[in-house]
């Protein structure tokens, strides 16, 4: 737990300790005059950097309780501000806190509302803190900080009446059913260090004051705890039971304060505010009286702590994650190591079973693909030599007719080399090249019978389409072209022999012929 | 707050530096590994894939080295391919061959993803020469086959009469062809043992 600094303010005095490690470390008083305020401001200094919690040990207090309707939010807290500002118009030490629910059918809240009535005693010591600019988280009253003493001592008595001997005087804190509700501050001047007799009475007039506010009845049992931090209350116990029947007392002695508390002897041997500072060190009232100007600072360093706190849980939460990561990359290190010596024995293996293999120029696999490639190659090419073959029969067959030219492509191009206007119809898989075949011919002794040359035009391309390895024949050029498309012109005057009946004619293979 | 928000920052580079540069250690040590593993996987099926490797170098190793003979395998013999053309002419008894060869270029008509696709070259060159009878043409190219002057494909040819008469007269160009070839070579790839 961060340090801080705990100050128990009365108009005697100023009891300031340092908290550090869950335990007040030191003890310093400083009287409510100009060398106590000096001897504050020369402390502060050397106390930077720790925030300041600030106990009210005072008669000027008011606690009183108001019940409200039951309203919630932003219309609470200004329901609640105007009720503040109502009661306590001269101070601005003042809070609230919600106490319970009425059991009424219309179920109002119930709130607490307390307040530091002589703003003054607190002057001289916050001048020296704003002096020193250090952080002020809160003001609270000594009979709230008193009211962690219920469950460290594990008190449960509905009627429970605390009393403890402070530096201000004899506090008589009052809980009904473990709650606060009523305290007490009977100054020491005047009165001799023994006075038990003196405190009985302060205590029965307590106990007559409760039952006139009919907060307990005069035949309930009243527990009362006695606190005595220097001893000065030892007889207090049998003094309060003396002739009153209805009252039970229980004592705890320095012995059991400080091994109840694990407050250090000299610590608590140094003041008698020590139980209380050390009640607030462990754990600060909601109540809190200090207005939002005066803890503006320390909103500041509380945010401020909050960054660094985040900070340090970022680098921390960092620093594992990389601890992590190194942690997991060595590991896939070192079984990378074992991966890579079991690839070195497989590689020594393989060359030992290597070694024993004929000389090759490169490798087995190189060896497979260039012999397979150049099959592959070999298993592709073609020759002319089947065209011509099928030209010749066809020719064999057809006297009329004089070849003039042959061309022959092995191609992959849809149309190949042939006329594109024939090879629409054709289209081969450019995976697969085919072969083309063009004839050039004309018929021979053409006398201007064009009608015959076309019909042995024809016989010709149907004896070659005969073929089991062509595809298709198209004839791409006729001696006479007599298409609705084209224009024509020749002459019937034209003299016999010199005619010509020109023709040509695209052969497509099958694939993989 | 400045204090506190400097401190936040550089928290957060010194996280971020931090863990990124730890992250990058470790997945580059993760690579590493998958390598490392992928390494050990190839040597583990070289090893024990070795006698199948025996029996693929003893059944395309002889192949192989006809290949080489051929001129298949290696740099081009443009030298053997001329006096292939040279001889083939002579042993066909024609009139003399005229060639024109290309520059060398890659050969398109592997598959896709072939390994050797882009070892794989050819010299495109045409022939033109003179011929009495069709039949000649292809007395022509087996004369050349005969010589092994190199691998190499026919992509086309044509034949064109020269004269009118239906008969083919002797001892003269009655034809005249012109043939496009592609000269086939590969480069040898010498991969360590």
């Amino acid at each position: 737990m961060a340090a801080k600094l705990l100050i128990c303010v009365s108009s005697e005095q100023a009891t300031v300790a340092i908290w550090r490690r869950r335990r007040l470390v030191s003890c310093n008083l400083f009287e409510n005059d100009e060398k106590g305020w000096s001897g504050f401001r020369n402390f502060l200094e050397q106390a930077q950097g720790l925030p300041i919690h600030i106990i009210v040990d005072t008669v000027e207090e008011d606690f009183r309780f108001e019940t409200l309707p039951h309203v919630r939010g932003r219309d609470r807290s200004e329901m609640v501000g105007r009720k503040l500002k109502q009661l306590y118009r001269a101070t601005p030490y003042y809070s609230y806190a919600l106490q319970e629910r009425a059991t009424g059918k219309r179920r109002d809240d119930r709130y607490l509302f307390a307040a530091l009535t002589n703003p003054e005693l607190l002057v001289p010591w916050l001048s020296a803190i704003e002096a020193a600019a250090l952080p002020v988280s809160g003001i609270y009253p000594l009979a709230l900080v008193s009211v962690t003493l219920i469950d460290r001592l594990k008190l449960k008595h509905p009627n429970l009446l605390v009393i403890t001997k402070d530096a201000a005087g004899l506090r008589q804190t009052f809980f009904k059913n473990l709650k606060f509700r009523i305290s007490r501050l009977t100054p020491l001047s005047g009165v001799a260090e023994q006075a038990d007799e003196h405190y009985a009475e302060e205590i029965g007039n307590t106990r007559m004051y409760l039952d006139a506010l009919t907060v307990t009845h005069v035949d309930d049992m009243l527990e009362i705890v006695v606190l005595d931090q220097n001893g000065s209350l030892a007889g207090l116990a049998s003094a309060i039971m003396d002739g009153r029947p209805n009252v039970n007392c229980q004592y705890f002695g320095a012995a059991d304060i400080r091994s109840r508390f694990g407050i250090a002897d000299a610590i608590l041997q140094s003041s008698v505010d020590v139980l209380h500072l050390h009640l607030l060190g462990e754990q600060a009232p909601a109540l809190n009286l200090a207005p939002a100007h005066l803890t503006r600072t320390y909103q500041r360093f509380a945010a401020g702590r909050w960054v660094y706190a985040a900070s340090a849980m970022l680098v921390l939460a960092a620093a594992i994650w990389s601890g992590l990561n190194i942690y997991q990359a060595r590991d896939i290190d070192a079984k990378s190591a074992v991966v890579q010596q079991q690839t070195r024995d497989y590689q020594t293996k393989y060359l030992e079973v290597t070694a024993q293999f004929p000389e090759t120029p490169t490798t087995a696999e190189n060896l497979r693909r260039t012999v397979e490639t150049a099959e592959h190659i070999q298993a592709r090419a073609r020759s002319p030599e089947p065209m011509f073959e099928v030209i010749s029969h066809a020719l064999d067959a057809s006297p009329e007719i004089l070849l003039q030219g042959l061309e022959w492509h092995y191609t992959d191009e849809p149309s190949g080399k042939a006329d594109s206007k024939s090879a629409k119809s054709f289209q081969p898989d450019p995976a697969n090249p085919v072969q083309i075949g063009v004839v050039k011919g004309e018929i021979n002794r053409f006398a201007g019978d064009y009608r015959r040359a076309m019909e042995t035009i024809q016989t010709f391309t149907q004896l070659i389409a005969q073929n089991n390895a062509v595809a298709e024949v198209k004839v791409t050029k006729l001696p006479l072209d007599v298409r609705s498309e084209s224009g024509l012109n020749g002459s019937t005057t034209a003299t016999p022999g010199k005619l010509t009946a020109q023709f040509e004619i695209a052969v497509y293979f099958k694939s993989g012929v | 707050m400045r204090l506190p928000v400097i401190a936040l920052v550089i928290a957060l580079v010194a996280s971020y530096a931090m863990v990124e540069y730890t992250s990058q250690q470790h997945l580059q040590s993760s690579k590493r590994y998958q390598n490392d593993q992928t390494a050990l996987r190839d040597a583990q099926t070289r090893f024990q894939r070795s006698g199948d490797e025996r029996q693929t170098v003893l059944h395309y190793l002889q192949t192989y080295r006809q290949l080489e003979k051929l001129g298949f395998v290696g740099v081009e013999q443009r030298l053997n391919w001329v006096e292939g053309l040279r001889s083939a002419n002579e042993k066909a008894g024609l009139f003399g061959v005229d060639y024109q060869i290309g520059a060398q270029e890659s050969f398109p008509y592997l598959a896709k993803g072939d390994p050797l696709g882009d070892r794989v070259r050819r010299s495109q060159m045409k022939v033109a020469l003179g011929l009495v009878h069709e039949e000649d043409l292809m007395r022509f190219f087996g004369a050349l086959a005969a010589q092994r002057p190199g691998l190499y494909t026919l992509n086309g040819c044509s034949m064109d009469r020269v004269t009118k008469e239906s008969a083919p007269a002797a001892r003269q160009q009655n034809l005249k062809a012109s043939c496009e070839l592609s000269w086939m070579t590969i480069d040898p790839e010498k991969a360590a043992k």
